[in-house]
């Protein structure tokens, strides 16, 4: 494996430990650090008219368009007031091969931690109040349980070709 | 080969494949060439130097069924070349045939392997019908092509090679080979003599001339100097030599020299180890040797060494680079932004009323603009390039359909945005199609209207002020309106009794699902056509007309924008955000009063210019039902229309406010985004947000294809806090 794929292929990376928390509607969650390209600070989108709900808007980073994903409306979870601490964490996402750089709204980043193999646990098979196919792990941050999510699900080809739906009616 | 090997050594064959395509077209284009014009000797140079640079970088990779077959052909253009084989219809019938399998060897993916086999037997067996059958003897020394041996590209002499011919007059002079050879055998052992008759036909034979040459392989070890300078006073003998350290072009200067003109390769020459090489660089040469040198030498010096890559010579010296295109999208990119960000630096120059500051923001934009127009230039290509291609096609069609039928090309030299250019490729080659199948008459036919046997096709492409007009226009049956007409009401595109004039009859040709063909063949006439053109040249901001008159021909006008990069736009408000209209589909802007829109929802109808204009209200129509709108009539009651047309039908767009014209960069809308119809890509605006470029076909597509709901307006009525969540 080359290492741009390892980068953008966080899960298959079993000795992957570095992991970026953040709160996101008053919980905390990780995702793998190796997709994240950087964090910005949350400014106003361009919304995209005609599309999915969970499709914030586009921002231009930097001369290009990316998309970005109101992550809260995607997990189902409680919108929060944009404060001066939302972010927007960038991503290159592969999906199904083709690498797509998008970013996601998170209330407040936290930190970059360090977390050892033994502490990540098999995700739950219920009990979590996101859909499961949005939960990579589960891992132990000091006693506190966090979420890891699968960020290759955010957005899927399903979900484009449903939004395809939406458009076509 | 192994399939593992293989596996692995198809990870760095991109660039040998970029190659290989570019070498098999030229060698197809010199093909088409040689069919015009069969005495055309530097084409047919040019074929052959590509199939062996084919072959050349195929061994490299240890493509061995290309290198096998590379080299199996290239035998027989060799032969061609040198005027053994003759260039006529068959030749170029199989010529034509092995380019084809080379292209297919090369996408083994697709193939399988035995059917190729096969083929690869069956064009060998053809290629060497094609030689006996003009008397030149094969020789299939190890039963099959594949045993061949593969060329290796360094010269790997053991021993020095010293080549000798005489001058007609050296026996006269009284010079004698015996003596020469024994006084080289004293200075150096010789391993191998081999003497090379040059016989001329009998009646020409002057019995006193000497028409020997020898070849001599000396060991390693011997004295060179001392054998090079027994030659010093002679100067009827004429030695060239070659030592183990000579490179590759010391061998083939040898073998234009020497054994060119040779019809049959000595096979003595087997034994001298460079004999595998200098069969594959065969080239032709003149009768008399002594003039063939000072024909060789001329050759070598106008014209480049087979292998080497000449086509880029002739074209004046120009040299090149291959860059990945996306490196250039890169670079048009940032400087497209570079731009922005200058008109931002600009902006707050002005507002700090720096003089000097704005002297030089100033002077950088003048530099930045020259940098992007020069920017904009990399991404043209030739037409020609891929025009070249019809020819081909135009070719295979006439013959399957038995029509003659002439391509010719003007204006193959205006530029084309590259990616533009692959886009045109599909439209153009339906119309290339339609044009020979439906368009030009039988033979018969055109004899009987006292037309020219062979027809013609031409495309004349040209630049007009900022766009670019491509012309397709045959000299056939043309379009019979009559016809179209009828089939028009057949298919119920139109009502029977309407009355339409021609122009508006053409263009029905390129409704969806119309075909006069009475018969549909492979080649076209399934219905699904001419739409498709339209549409396609429609993506690329483009329009397409046709103009006919029977008996006489067909045009077809294909105008395209200069680049898909930048568009000239207008800059509209709705909804607090940001949308582009393309100004070349606006015809005009008008104010209206909101009460005057007799509104079903999101489509209505308005006066404009006692003509009744359907309009869409876009802050309606964009909505989505997640955010509830509120419309104040009293304060909101002057709108602005933007009237756009599409195709032969107008429409109006109802925005919030206007903002003026404006010159961007466009930016693909990517995957997420890329199944919106309505948009065709995002731009970024001087201050850094980003607005959506609509895209009027598609919008007018989707307006059109809103279902209609009577019911709306009455709802819309009762609650002025209208939201279409409350509808059914």
């Amino acid at each position: 494996m080359t290492a741009s794929e390892s980068l953008l292929d966080a899960n298959t990376n079993e000795n992957a430990s570095q992991f970026l928390t953040f709160v996101l509607s008053d919980e905390q969650y990780g995702i793998y650090i190796k997709p994240v390209r950087e964090i910005i600070q949350y400014s106003l989108l361009t919304s995209i008219p005609l599309v999915s709900d969970f499709i914030a808007g586009v921002i231009n980073l930097r001369g290009n368009v990316v998309p970005v994903i109101n992550l809260a409306s995607r997990l189902n979870l409680p919108e929060h007031e944009k404060t001066k601490r939302t972010c927007i964490v960038i991503l290159d996402l592969n999906i199904e091969g083709n690498i797509i750089t998008m970013g996601f709204i998170v209330d407040k980043v936290l930190q970059v931690v360090d977390i050892p193999e033994d502490n990540l646990k098999p995700r739950p098979q219920f009990g979590a109040n996101i859909d499961s196919r949005f939960i990579d792990k589960m891992a132990d941050l000091d006693e506190v349980f966090i979420i890891i999510l699968k960020v290759e699900n955010l957005l899927t080809f399903e979900d484009i070709e449903a939004l395809d739906q939406i458009n076509a009616e | 080969m192994k399939s593992e090997e293989y596996d692995k050594l198809r990870e760095n064959i991109g660039v040998f494949y970029n190659e290989f395509e570019e070498q098999i077209c030229e060698a197809e284009k010199a093909l088409l060439r040689l069919e015009e014009d069969s005495s055309d000797q530097e084409t047919l140079n040019t074929l052959f130097r590509a199939i062996h640079t084919i072959k050349g970088s195929a061994s490299i990779f240890a493509l061995n069924d290309i290198v096998a077959f590379a080299h199996a052909f290239e035998s027989t253009l060799a032969k061609v070349r040198s005027y053994i084989l003759p260039v006529n219809d068959q030749f170029i019938e199989i010529a034509i045939e092995c380019n084809d399998f080379m292209r297919q060897l090369m996408d083994v993916d697709q193939n399988d392997k035995a059917i190729q086999q096969e083929e690869f037997e069956r064009l060998a067996q053809t290629l060497q019908t094609f030689e006996r059958n003009h008397g030149v003897a094969v020789g299939d020394k190890n039963g099959s092509l594949y045993s061949k041996p593969v060329l290796s590209d360094s010269c790997d002499l053991h021993s020095h090679h010293l080549s000798i011919r005489f001058d007609p007059l050296f026996f006269v002079s009284g010079y004698s080979v015996e003596t020469l050879v024994q006084q080289i055998e004293e200075l150096a052992p010789i391993d191998k003599k081999y003497i090379v008759d040059e016989l001329p036909a009998f009646s020409l034979m002057d019995p006193t001339h000497c028409y020997l040459g020898i070849e001599l392989q000396i060991g390693a070890s011997a004295d060179i100097e001392g054998i090079k300078s027994l030659f010093d006073s002679m100067f009827l003998a004429d030695p060239e030599f070659i030592s183990p350290s000579d490179t590759e072009d010391a061998l083939i200067h040898l073998y234009e020299y020497r054994f060119a003109e040779l019809s049959e390769f000595p096979s003595f020459l087997q034994s001298f180890e460079i004999f595998p090489l200098i069969e594959a660089l065969a080239r032709p040469v003149s009768n008399n040797s002594f003039d063939a040198k000072n024909n060789a030498q001329k050759e070598l010096t106008e014209d480049t060494l087979p292998g080497v890559n000449a086509q880029n010579l002739k074209k004046d010296n120009k040299e090149m680079i291959r860059v990945e295109a996306a490196k250039l999208d890169r670079l048009v990119n940032l400087v497209g932004e570079l731009v922005m960000v200058n008109s931002r630096v600009y902006e707050n120059a002005l507002l700090h009323a720096d003089s000097e500051l704005i002297e030089s923001v100033d002077e950088m934009s003048t530099v930045l603009d020259s940098t992007r127009s020069e920017v904009m230039e990399l991404r043209m290509v030739p037409l020609e390039e891929s025009l070249f291609r019809f020819k081909r096609l135009v070719r295979d069609l006439s013959k399957k359909l038995n029509k003659r039928v002439n391509l010719e090309i003007v204006g193959g030299d205006t530029e084309l945005d590259k990616s533009m250019m692959e886009q045109l490729i599909d439209p153009l080659t339906h119309m290339i199609r339609n044009a020979i199948d439906h368009g030009i008459e039988s033979e018969e036919v055109r004899k009987q209207k006292n037309k020219k046997e062979c027809a013609t096709i031409t495309i004349n492409a040209y630049h007009q002020s900022n766009v670019i007009v491509i012309e397709i226009e045959d000299d056939g049956g043309g379009l019979d309106p009559e016809r179209i007409l009828a089939r028009a009401i057949e298919n119920g595109l139109v009502p029977a009794d309407d009355d339409l004039s021609e122009n508006k009859i053409y263009s029905l040709i390129f409704q969806a699902g119309f075909s006069t063909a009475q018969q549909t063949s492979d080649v076209s006439g399934r219905g699904v056509g001419m739409d498709v053109v339209k549409r396609n040249i429609e993506k690329l901001r483009g329009e397409v007309h046709v103009h006919s008159e029977v008996n006489k021909g067909t045009k077809f006008t294909i105008t395209l924008p200069l680049t898909l990069a930048i568009i000239e736009g207008f800059q509209v408000k709705v909804a607090d955000a940001d949308y582009i209209i393309p100004l070349d589909s606006i015809i005009e802007c008008v104010g209206i009063d909101e009460r005057e829109i007799t509104s079903i929802e999101e489509t209505g109808i308005i006066h404009s210019r006692g003509d009744a204009l359907p309009v869409c209200w876009l802050s309606k129509f964009l909505n989505d039902a997640k955010k509830p709108m509120s419309i104040d009539k009293e304060t909101q009651c002057r709108k602005e229309v933007v009237v756009v047309s599409h195709g032969d039908t107008c429409f109006g767009l109802v925005v919030d406010a206007l903002l003026g014209e404006i010159q961007t960069v466009v930016k693909p809308l990517g995957m997420i985004f890329n199944h919106m119809k309505i948009f065709s890509g995002f731009t970024v605006l001087g201050a850094g947000n980003v607005a959506l470029i609509f895209d009027i076909t598609g919008l007018s597509r989707k307006i059109n294809s809103t279902p209609y709901h009577p019911n709306l307006h009455d709802v819309r009525a009762q609650s002025s806090n209208a939201n279409r969540e409350h509808l059914p």
